[in-house]
Formats: C-alpha cells, structure tokens, sequence
C-alpha cells in the first residue's frame, strides 16, 4: 500500500514536470543576466525599467546583481576568470580596453547592422567611444564630466556669489572656503577621496598635461610640482578647518552618507550624473558649476558608463534588444532621468527636456556648460590604472594627514607611479 | 577469447565481467570487503573526501603552482619562477607594512582575547542559576563576530558622529575623532571587536574548569591557600592544556582575519590596518596579480607552520599533562 502510494506521487509529479516543460518550451523563456553598480537611486530606476521590459517582453527575465562601485570589479573579475560573466554588463571607461582586449565582449556591429541596436539619434562620437581598436563593443549610457555640487543659501550667508559658469580660480576657491566655514561652520569637502587621482587630472589637464602618457607605459608628467600645488591648497584648507579632516573619509562613503547630505558640509565634488542622487539625498536645492578654472580646460566629456554582452553570453540578440530599449526607449529613459549620465539619443534627451524635472535640467544645463570647457578628447585610462588610484588614495590620505610634506608626496608618487605603469 | 579482441569491448562490460570474476573466484573475499564495517566508513565519509580534495587539495596545490606565475585571472598564466617570492621582499613596502601590522594585531589580539575569556570563564564556573543564560549570552558575540553585519555595526559606533563619540560625550568628554580615521586608533577598534568575540574560547575554558577536581581546592584550602594562590597554583597549571589549544587556534584564526579589516577600515588610514589576508585579496582580485597573491598565500603558511611548531616546541616548557605525572 506504502509503495503504491509512492508510485502514484512519482507519476504525477513527472506528469506535472512534463506539462511545465511543455509550457516552458512554448513561450520560450529566457533569463537575462545584467550587472551594474550604483547607488539606491539608481538601483531603485533600473529594476523599474527592468520590470517595465518585463511586461513588454514576458519571455524575458532577468537576473540582477547589483552593488557598490566598490567591490563591483572584484566580482567582475572573478565571473571573468570562471568564464561565467553576466550577459549583459555595465562597464566603466577605464576597463572597456582591457575587457575587450582579452576577447571577454561579444562585437555589437552585427546587431548595428541589423539594426536591433539604433544609434541613429546619437552623436559619431558616441558610437566611437565603445570602440576598442576599430571595432565596437560597448553602447554608452550618457555623458558625464566632473563638477562641483554646493549648498547656494550657505555661500549666500557668508555673502559669496559663485558664479553658474563658475567663473572662479583656485585662489577664489580657498577664500570662499574659508569665508564660508567661518559664517557658517559648514565645511567644503575634500574632492574624489576614495579616488583622488581624479583632481590630479583635472589639475595637469588645466595645465596642458595628462595624468598617463599616450602609450598608458607612464606618467603623463615628469614634473612633481603640479601634484604639490594640488596637495597645497587641499592641505591648506584641512589645517584651517574650512575642509573636513581626512579621517572622515578613511572609510568610503556612500553619496547617501556624504557630509553634504548629512548638513555639515556645503561643497562637494562629484561627476556630473551622480548629481541627480545627491540632490534627492540631500533634500534641499543645491546648485552644480564647474570646478575652478586655470589656464586650459580641465574638463572632459566621459562617456560615463557603457553596457557590453559578454562573449559567452547564450542569448546575444535579446541582450542587444534590451540595451537598445534602454538606450533608445523613451518611456524607459523617464523613469531613469539621466541618472546615468545625459542620454546619447537626441529624441530621448529632448523628450526628458519636456518632463522638466528640476535636477535632470540642472545636470542638462550643466553638461552644456561643461562641454564649452573641455579638451576635446577623453584621457586614455591604462589597464594598471587602478593601482594607480591606490597609490594616489595612499599619497593624499598621507600628506593631508600631515605624516609627509606635499612636496615629498608628489615625488613618491611620480616615483611609485612610474614603476607600476612601467610594470617593474 | 583472444587478447586482439579484447580491447573493443566497453569499459563497462570489462567491470562486469571483473566483478563476476571476483564473486566467482573469490566470493567469500568480496563480500567480506563489501560488508565490512570499514567499507561502509569510507562510503560514508566519501562525500567529504570528494569534497576536500575537489574544493581544498587541488586548489591548494594550484596555488602553489600558480605562485611561480605571472595570472592577471582573464588571461592564461606564464611561469616566471621565483620571481613573486623575490618581488615581495625586494620592492614591495605595502608588503612589508601588511605584515608589521598583522604581526602587531595577533600579537597583541590574541593574548588580550585569552585573557579576558579566561576571567569571563572563572566567574562563569561559579554555579548559580542564571549562569547557564550568562553563558549563552556571552557567546552570542562570537557566533555573529566575523559578520558582515557587526563590522558594518563597528563602523557605525566608532566613526566621528557614532554611538562611542555620543556616550563619551554624555560624560562631558568632547570629541569628534572618528576612531577609523585616526591611524592610531583604527587598529584598537579592531583589536576590541576581536577580544568581544571571546566567546568560543570562553567556552572551552569553562570545560576545562569544570574538569579540575573541587578536592584539590578543598586541601589547598584547608591548607591556608588563598584566592590567588589557588588560581595561581592548581587552576593555571591544570589548564594549560586548555591554553595551548586555544592560543593555537586563535593565532591561526588571528592570521586570517579578513572581513574586519575589508569591511570597517579597508585597510586605512595610511595602510594602519593593512592586514596580510586583505592586501592578499587587494593583490588577486583589484589589481589582478593573482600569481603574486599566491605566492603571498603560501608566504603565510609557511609563517603561520614555523610559528605553530614553534608553540608547539615550547610547550614542553609550560603545558602540563596530568596522565604524565612522574
């Protein structure tokens, strides 16, 4: 009797594995892997816009694996080695060459051909971007560029206009500082901490220079002092309190939990896109200009992320669907909002020009302003470069700390910097 | 059957010809092999076998064979020698500092952690009603202690606006030092969450007390012995080699100490608590040196092999057995 029963419950449960797999076969469902990093903001928005292709294709669906920036590239790194990427990856400028370059991304022009992937609405430049030697891997997401976010009724109180084309110098730039901090104990917070290089760039490019020579087998500068004129002024407004100390930044910060946010600070440096999370973090009306100025622009338009199908990836075609949807989609890109950067698409730009969106249009207004005060091409970034970001963490945490001279820190680093890109 | 014709037929079918061979010949010799109690042992215990050697054994031996290699993990690694073992200690400062800190932290980690569970554990041997709850509590920290979770709590309480700053400012002592930030303290908030998660230890010192016969206490007494020198003389020595076991494990466990450091300070501030497991990491899996991180790997046993044995050496001097009682 036992055994019967046992039986009966086998066949239907095969019987009910038969049916499923009937009904699987004729709607051919198909599972998406997509992994991006980010904040909640934009956590939040991508998974609406997934749920919305959802509805629109029921076939597919997705598996995310999202996170921190931090982090993100350990994992990336790992799923590459055990050749188990996802299918589709949001993938910065800084890796694009090395990810491709080792044969770990599908190619996208046939997809261009066929015409599943449009960039019709979008700019040369921009398909040129995710170009890794002639060949296309990568669609860009937006444009972003570094910026500078501030608290307008704080410079007000001290009774310091900054200027929307931030008409100011680096010497203007200590003064408010400090004025501000004065007037009102709040703080302008230390630029890029958790990647400093960031500023270091920005510096030589106002000078004519880059931080890696065109071949990524070095340093772009050979002199030291322009790495200690940067470390000068931020040390300078550490030791005066009108910057924070660096110890609040020995343990990365999220935006959410930056000092802006939580009221203590009234400048922070970000780029462009990230400002769309700050403003919703914060809570009350900031304002974007652009870094002080020097001799050159110091800005650069970056195409600020890309998504790219991994080479092993069982479903390229519905990858490259869905990409175009995001890129192209209106309906997708108003739930996005140019979270990720000033869409490519001229038709989805002006669409979001039309939803007004109080931020989106400052971050628009905003990349305009910026792309009037670029150098016109986009700094190579090596494959060792986040070792140099390391490095460059390492320098700033010790001069700012006061445990070396900017002097002695700009030397270490061009000394350590050079071994590492010239791979020892 | 001829020997040309042998080799067409399936594997499977040899087995089976072997196996009837076997009942045939020697029927008596299999089945006592199949029914032994031996045989069902290791049919037991072989879903673990597997599993040590696919997931532990092979992985070990290739990293060793990838420490002699240049691995960036996408592309396929190229031998160099010993060049990984050379670079480590002719041009690599972080490493060196990465293993001062370490060496600090377990140095000064470990015997503090002893220590306090041992004093937790004497007062705990005391028999009350509540103590096995007192015990239950006290363990809980190290149950949840390498979590994620608790580094992220640690994070909380020792930054500049966190829960310590507030307390110490409820007492008038004004501070806004962030704890992380600071490269002096930074390690000590590390060193106090390890000796919080006393617990295990705690819990082997206490059965280790519990073994020490209450008649010796009763004649030390009734011989004038004191508080102190009843600790001193009859609980210390009987438990020393409840000590050295537990000195052992927690200095392998110290060695190891990852997710702390990766989580709460992430090595900062000024590399003050770079630890050896997570510059290891920082090595493999951010700037892909993956051949350089196995060598670091295998680096680390050899340091934490010569120190055990060296623990072990010594115990000779202090670790006392009753059963070798001359």
């Amino acid at each position: 009797m036992k055994k019967y029963k046992t039986y009966s419950i086998l066949c239907v449960l095969f019987v009910l594995f038969l049916l499923l797999g009937n009904i699987g076969l004729s709607a051919e469902p198909i599972t998406l892997r997509i992994s991006w990093w980010g904040s909640q903001t934009r956590h939040d928005r991508t998974l609406k816009v997934l749920e919305l292709y959802n509805k629109l294709n029921p076939n597919v669906k997705f598996e995310t694996e999202f996170g921190a920036f931090s982090g993100y590239w350990d994992k990336l790194a790992v799923q590459a080695a055990a050749k188990n990427l996802p299918d589709i990856i949001q993938i910065g400028y800084g890796y694009l060459e090395e990810y491709a370059g080792r044969g770990l991304l599908a190619e996208i022009t046939p997809f261009v051909d066929k015409g599943i992937i449009s960039f019709k609405d979008a700019s040369p430049a921009i398909k040129e971007a995710g170009m890794v030697e002639g060949k296309l891997y990568a669609v860009c997401l937006g444009m972003n560029a570094w910026a500078i976010a501030y608290d307008p009724l704080a410079a007000e109180k001290a009774g310091i206009s900054i200027s929307k084309t931030g008409l100011w110098t680096w010497n203007d730039y200590r003064r408010f500082a400090k004025k501000i901090y004065e007037a009102t104990g709040l703080k302008a917070e230390l630029p890029f901490m958790d990647e400093p290089t960031n500023i270091l760039a920005y510096y030589l490019q106002q000078n004519g220079l880059n931080l890696y020579n065109s071949t990524g087998t070095g340093l772009g500068f050979s002199d030291p002092k322009y790495m200690q004129e940067i470390l000068e002024i931020f040390l300078d407004l550490v030791k005066s309190g009108a910057a924070p100390h660096p110890s609040e930044y020995a343990v990365t910060r999220s935006l959410e939990d930056s000092l802006l946010v939580k009221g203590k600070a009234w400048l922070y440096w970000l780029w462009s896109n990230q400002f769309v999370a700050l403003a919703q973090a914060a809570k009350r009306p900031l304002s974007l200009t652009l870094p002080p100025r020097g001799k050159n622009p110091g800005l650069f338009l970056n195409p600020s992320q890309f998504f790219v199908i991994s080479a092993n990836s069982k479903y390229k075609e519905e990858a490259a669907k869905f990409i175009n949807f995001f890129v192209n989609n209106i309906d997708a890109n108003k739930i996005l909002l140019a979270e990720r950067g000033v869409p490519t698409s001229s038709k989805v730009r002006k669409a979001l020009k039309d939803i007004v969106d109080p931020i989106v249009k400052q971050t628009f207004d905003y990349m305009d302003l910026a792309a009037r005060n670029s150098i016109p091409t986009v700094p190579r970034q090596p494959a060792k470069a986040s070792e140099i970001k390391k490095l460059g963490q390492e320098i700033f945490q010790k001069v700012l700390y006061g445990e070396i001279s900017p002097a002695d820190g700009a030397k270490e680093f061009m000394k350590r910097g050079n071994e590492i890109l010239q791979g020892k | 059957m001829t020997r040309k014709s042998q080799p067409k037929k399936s594997w499977l079918f040899l087995i089976i010809n072997w196996e009837e061979k076997l009942m045939n010949e020697k029927y008596s010799f299999f089945k006592r092999v199949l029914n032994s109690e031996n045989t069902s042992g290791y049919v037991f215990i072989l879903p673990w076998i597997l599993g040590f050697l696919i997931f532990t054994i092979i992985p070990i031996l290739s990293t060793l064979f990838l420490s002699f290699t240049k691995y960036d993990l996408l592309t396929s690694p190229r031998f160099i020698g010993f060049e990984n073992y050379i670079r480590m200690f002719t041009n690599d400062p972080k490493f060196i500092k990465s293993l001062k800190v370490t060496f600090f932290y377990v140095f000064v980690s470990v015997p503090l952690k002893l220590t306090f569970a041992l004093m937790i554990a004497l007062l705990l041997s005391y028999n009350s009603k509540l103590s096995p709850l007192y015990r239950a509590i006290y363990y809980i920290p190290s149950m949840m202690g390498g979590s994620v979770a608790i580094a992220v709590l640690w994070k909380r309480l020792f930054s500049s606006d966190g829960t310590i700053n507030a307390l110490l400012n409820l007492v008038s002592i004004h501070t806004d030092i962030s704890w992380i930030g600071n490269p002096k303290t930074a390690i000590w908030t590390l060193i106090i969450l390890a000796v919080w998660q006393f617990g295990s230890s705690m819990l082997i010192f206490l059965a280790g007390l519990k073994q020490i016969p209450v008649s010796y206490y009763e004649a030390a007494s009734i011989d004038g012995a004191n508080v102190f020198q009843r600790f001193f003389r009859i609980t210390l020595p009987l438990l020393t080699p409840i000590i050295f076991f537990n000195l052992v494990m927690q200095l392998i466990n110290g060695f190891m100490t990852f997710t702390q450091a990766f989580i709460i300070t992430e090595g900062g501030p000024l590399n003050n608590t770079l630890f050896y497991a997570l510059y290891l990491y920082q090595r493999g899996f951010q700037f892909f040196d993956m051949g350089y991180a196995c060598a670091m790997a295998w680096f680390m046993l050899i340091i934490i092999a010569i120190l055990t044995s060296l623990i072990f050496k010594s115990s000779n001097f202090w670790v006392y057995y009753e059963s070798k009682e001359e």
